[in-house]
């Protein structure tokens, strides 16, 4: 405020001029407001301890109370402090969360507000921007950016009762009973020898060291696991139907992971669509518009696989990526498969998730019948020929499936 | 210490409730903001007052302090009022106009009950055929230049404020949902910013007019008279000055700190910020708080002029003074030089001064001119009823009106009373005009027969009246035996001819004529130890006179006895 300053120097030359003592406490009292202003406002912001919390991973349609907790450690009161926490418009339940208050030493605000997970997605909260200043007016005011968190929102899951493959494997823990092909690479724990165990399975190092003789157990050699492979290859979707047929497709697998998990049962997911975290090393950029994270500009490759392992945990993960994932040009079906399948071991039940499927895309599925796998087609979206491609599946050794809806998805799955 | 806030969560009818409180901020318009730009706008001119107490302290200046006050939040109440929505169609202009009619009144009175000086009857006619004498009067022509200049202020600052205010349309537009709010619906918002400076220009300004003032204040003003303006004497600064400056200074602080609040509610409500109500609660604590922390620092440091940057200040200052006054004496000495004055010009010769009566002092009120003053006149009917409309108008519409009921039974209560009153003069008059017809035909009977009757009561009279009383009664007395008093002679030629008539009394004559003069024309006091001596010379007179009156009639009678 230029006004302010020649006021004081057209004082202080008065005050010289006139010889009027008094005026120098004017000119001080004036001075010491404008410096007063000057050298608190900067540190307002600086003391102020700010805590967001909140659920940061949430189900799609599930309501999260995220709460915003400002405390005053300065030694004096904060005279104003405006906040506005920037908020995705996917989460945003048609509130803000602008507000402006003040703060006694040493007291501490609570702000409340919700969102709402209405997509699937990876959105930050915030950042929390601060602004404030002082009361007159003399000097700039300063902003601060409180860091932002991070919400993931689960895709939506349908929940099935019962999945009734067909497979010419066991499938499921069910029918896994009988360890009749135990792995020795594989151990997973140990138990106390029976009689007729073989000598060799004895854990002689435990056993003494406990001495009571143990067994190692170990895990199936045959695998019960399940892979999800889900196509995102950009130009197998339908232009018109891209998004609702991706988002299906991404719906079918997590909920595919939920029931295998709730079976016990361990699941791995291969997909050829892109995790815009994946390689993030710098600020991570959102969309604007709908608050979801944007994937680097040159980024095709796809998403890492998580290999198959059971446990809620680990079905977290997988929802987690789905959560993230999204299409891409990236690498075709047919191209992927092949190389995605060579981590997973023999009789691996594998589910291909694909909105459509050709001849080579059989011929490349049957590839995995030949290697001992267990490919199993899930086609997401309805297929004048499905009856031709589901014939030509039988032929080449594997089953295929039309879920194009989600009446298809019950009905047609859980009733098998 | 905990603020709990659920924005989003509390009943919606309460967060408006709370939310419109905050957003019209009552307290602050109505309250805090008045009375700062009254103290404000009060103190600049109380200044002004010292100076003129100082300058001419025949007349109560400092009394003017406690009409200013009111004037102040008159006009801010007034700005306030006419920018209700309510008023919209009001002619504002005209209603300040008949304002500033009745401050002007109210002026003029207050004047002159202050200074004790309430035109009398005489000054009444001259006022009627010149009127605007009445406005010649230095105390009323410098008050009403005070009142108005801090009635002007405060209604300028009144406006500012208003302006920075948020308007009723403003906050029914932004507290609409957001689908809701039609862009062409939208309130043009005024510059809020550019108010907030031009209140702070005022400001400054008047602190630099109000230092000045203040240092006009210390100034002895014989001394400039007799030493020049180098040598002035300086007196400390008044106790009433230093209380303008605080004053002053600590409320336009204030107001700068609401002009800010101000400012920050609009931009709140137009971002759809939510506020708690504590920011208003809190803001004038704050404000006081930090101008309180500031001032008591500020009261232990040492004064600017004794410190040694102070001392370097001064002198860089009076060096910079000295030049710029030594440049312009070389500049017009070199104008001088380049055109010296004409020696055809006669020289100057020094003319005594004219000697001027101080102004406001002894005004002498010219004489009425002779005639009937129809110009005085029209201008007072003129004025009267101006000054009645403009009264009747302010009022009016503040919503004081004349109640007519109670204003008619009054009158009819004054028609019945003047009615009364009326019947009884005339009747008192009817008994008189009898009495009188009565006496007057008893006074024709008792012509010739009977001295005019007249009762004085002596002991009533004071001992002058008493020796007046005792000569004239003497003289009467010596008019009804035959000696009557010439309008030429003089008392002591007078004395003469009552010697002449009656010889026995003759020193006696002498006394009473003497006490007489002494009576009539000297200062002297008079006692009653003095009227006793004359009261027996008067006694005296008085007795012979009758005596030779009844001796007269004797001979009269035996006269008209032996002619029978």
């Amino acid at each position: 405020m230029g006004n302010f300053t020649g006021f004081i120097i057209i004082l202080l030359i008065f005050a010289f001029l006139l010889r009027v003592d008094f005026i120098f406490y004017i000119i001080y009292v004036c001075i010491g407001v404008y410096g007063w202003s000057r050298w608190y406002t900067p540190r307002i912001l600086k003391n102020l301890a700010i805590k967001r919390k909140f659920a940061d991973h949430a189900f799609l349609g599930e309501t999260i109370e995220v709460t915003l907790e400002v405390k005053n450690d300065n030694r004096l009161p904060v005279p104003w402090f405006e906040m506005s926490e920037s908020m995705a418009v996917e989460l945003a339940m048609g509130q803000t969360m602008n507000q402006v208050t003040t703060l006694r030493t040493g007291e501490t605000a609570t702000f409340h507000y919700q969102v709402r997970g209405m997509r699937r997605g990876y959105y930050r909260l915030g950042p929390l921007r601060l602004n404030t200043g002082d009361l007159f007016g003399l000097v700039d005011e300063h902003n601060a950016y409180f860091r932002p968190d991070y919400l993931t929102v689960y895709p939506k899951i349908t929940p099935l009762h019962r999945l009734g493959l067909s497979s010419r494997l066991p499938f499921g823990t069910v029918s896994s009973h009988q360890r009749l092909f135990e792995d020795p690479a594989r151990p997973i724990g140990v138990r106390d020898f029976r009689s007729g165990d073989s000598l060799r399975q004895i854990n002689w190092k435990v056993s003494a060291h406990t001495r009571n003789l143990v067994v190692k157990t170990l895990q199936p050699a045959i695998s019960l696991e399940t892979a999800i492979c889900l196509n995102l290859y950009d130009k197998d979707y339908e232009h018109v139907f891209r998004y609702s047929t991706v988002e299906w497709a991404i719906e079918v697998a997590a909920s595919m992971a939920a029931h295998l998990t709730s079976q016990r049962q361990p699941v791995g997911f291969f997909t050829n669509g892109i995790d815009p975290l994946q390689g993030q090393t710098e600020e991570l950029q959102f969309d604007e518009s709908s608050g979801r994270l944007l994937r680097l500009a040159e980024s095709y490759a796809p998403a890492y696989p998580i290999p198959p392992r059971s446990g809620r945990a680990h079905l977290m993960k997988i929802l987690e990526r789905l959560a993230r994932i999204e299409s891409a040009d990236t690498v075709k079906l047919e191209q992927w498969i092949p190389s995605a399948a060579v981590p997973l071991s023999w009789g691996v039940t594998v589910i291909i998730i694909t909105p459509t499927a050709d001849e080579i895309t059989c011929q490349a599925l049957h590839q995995l019948v030949r290697k001992g796998l267990n490919p199993v087609l899930l086609v997401v979206r309805k297929n004048a020929n499905f009856g031709q491609l589901k014939e030509r599946g039988r032929r080449l050794g594997f089953n295929v499936y039309e879920v194009a809806e989600k009446r298809d998805f019950v009905t047609q799955l859980a009733q098998r | 210490m905990a603020l709990e806030n659920r924005p989003l969560e509390a009943d919606p009818q309460d967060e408006n409730t709370e939310e419109r409180s905050t957003v019209r901020n009552r307290y602050s318009r109505t309250v805090i903001q008045p009375l700062l730009i009254t103290l404000m706008a009060t103190s600049l001119v109380t200044t002004m007052l010292t100076v003129l107490q100082i300058g001419a302290g025949q007349w109560p200046w400092m009394w003017m302090v406690i009409p200013c006050i009111f004037v102040c939040l008159e006009g801010i109440y007034t700005t306030m009022w006419l920018h209700q929505p309510e008023q919209r169609g009001f002619n504002r202009n005209l209603y300040r106009a008949a304002e500033i009619l009745v401050i002007i009144l109210m002026t003029r009175l207050l004047t002159w009950a202050l200074s004790g000086g309430w035109p009398a009857a005489a000054d009444w006619m001259i006022y009627l055929r010149e009127p605007l004498l009445i406005l010649w009067d230095f105390y009323f022509i410098f008050s009403l230049l005070i009142i108005m200049f801090v009635w002007e202020r405060a209604t300028f600052m009144g406006y500012v404020f208003h302006y920075m205010a948020i308007d009723e349309a403003e906050r029914t537009f932004y507290q609409r949902p957001t689908h809701r709010q039609r862009e062409y619906e939208r309130p043009i918002a005024p510059q809020r910013s550019e108010l907030m400076v031009l209140y702070g220009r005022n400001w400054i300004w008047g602190g630099i007019i109000l230092s000045f003032m203040a240092m006009l204040s210390t100034v002895e003003y014989p001394t400039i008279v007799n030493d020049g303006l180098v040598n002035v004497t300086r007196l400390g600064m008044r106790p009433e000055t230093l209380m303008a400056l605080l004053v002053y200074f600590g409320a336009g602080f204030a107001l700068l700190s609401q002009a800010r609040l101000a400012l920050m509610n609009a931009r709140w409500l137009m971002s759809s910020v939510r506020k708690t109500a504590a920011i208003e609660r809190s803001w004038s604590r704050n404000t006081l708080f930090v101008l309180l922390i500031v001032g008591g620092i500020a009261a232990f440091l040492p004064l600017g002029s004794t410190t040694l940057i102070g001392r370097l200040i001064e002198i860089i200052i009076n060096f910079v003074v000295w030049l710029v006054s030594f440049i312009v004496f070389v500049f017009f000495s070199i104008l001088l030089w380049l055109y010296p004055a004409g020696e055809s010009e006669s020289p100057l010769t020094e003319e005594p001064p004219p000697q001027f009566a101080p102004f406001g002092q002894n005004e002498v009120i010219p004489p009425a001119a002779p005639g009937f003053p129809i110009f005085g006149v029209l201008f007072w009917v003129v004025a009267v009823v101006a000054s009645i409309a403009a009264i009747l108008f302010f009022l009016r519409e503040r919503g004081i009106k004349i109640n007519s009921v109670a204003f008619n039974r009054i009158w009819a209560r004054l028609r019945s009373w003047w009615r009364t009153l009326w019947l009884g003069v005339k009747m008192q008059a009817i008994d008189w005009r009898d009495a009188l017809v009565v006496r007057l035909v008893r006074d024709a009977e008792d012509e010739g027969t009977q001295p005019p009757w007249r009762f004085i009561r002596l002991n009533a009279l004071n001992p002058r009246q008493k020796l007046r009383y005792f000569y004239l009664s003497t003289v009467r007395r010596a008019e009804e035996r035959g000696v009557g008093r010439q309008e030429s002679e003089t008392p002591i030629e007078y004395a003469d001819d009552l010697k002449g008539g009656w010889p026995a009394t003759e020193p006696d004559v002498d006394v009473l004529t003497a006490a007489f003069l002494q009576a009539r024309y000297s200062n002297r006091e008079i006692t009653e130890e003095d009227v006793q001596p004359v009261q027996a010379h008067w006694k005296h007179i008085r007795a012979e006179l009758k005596r030779q009156a009844q001796a007269s009639q004797t001979d009269e009678h035996k006269n008209e006895r032996s002619e029978s």
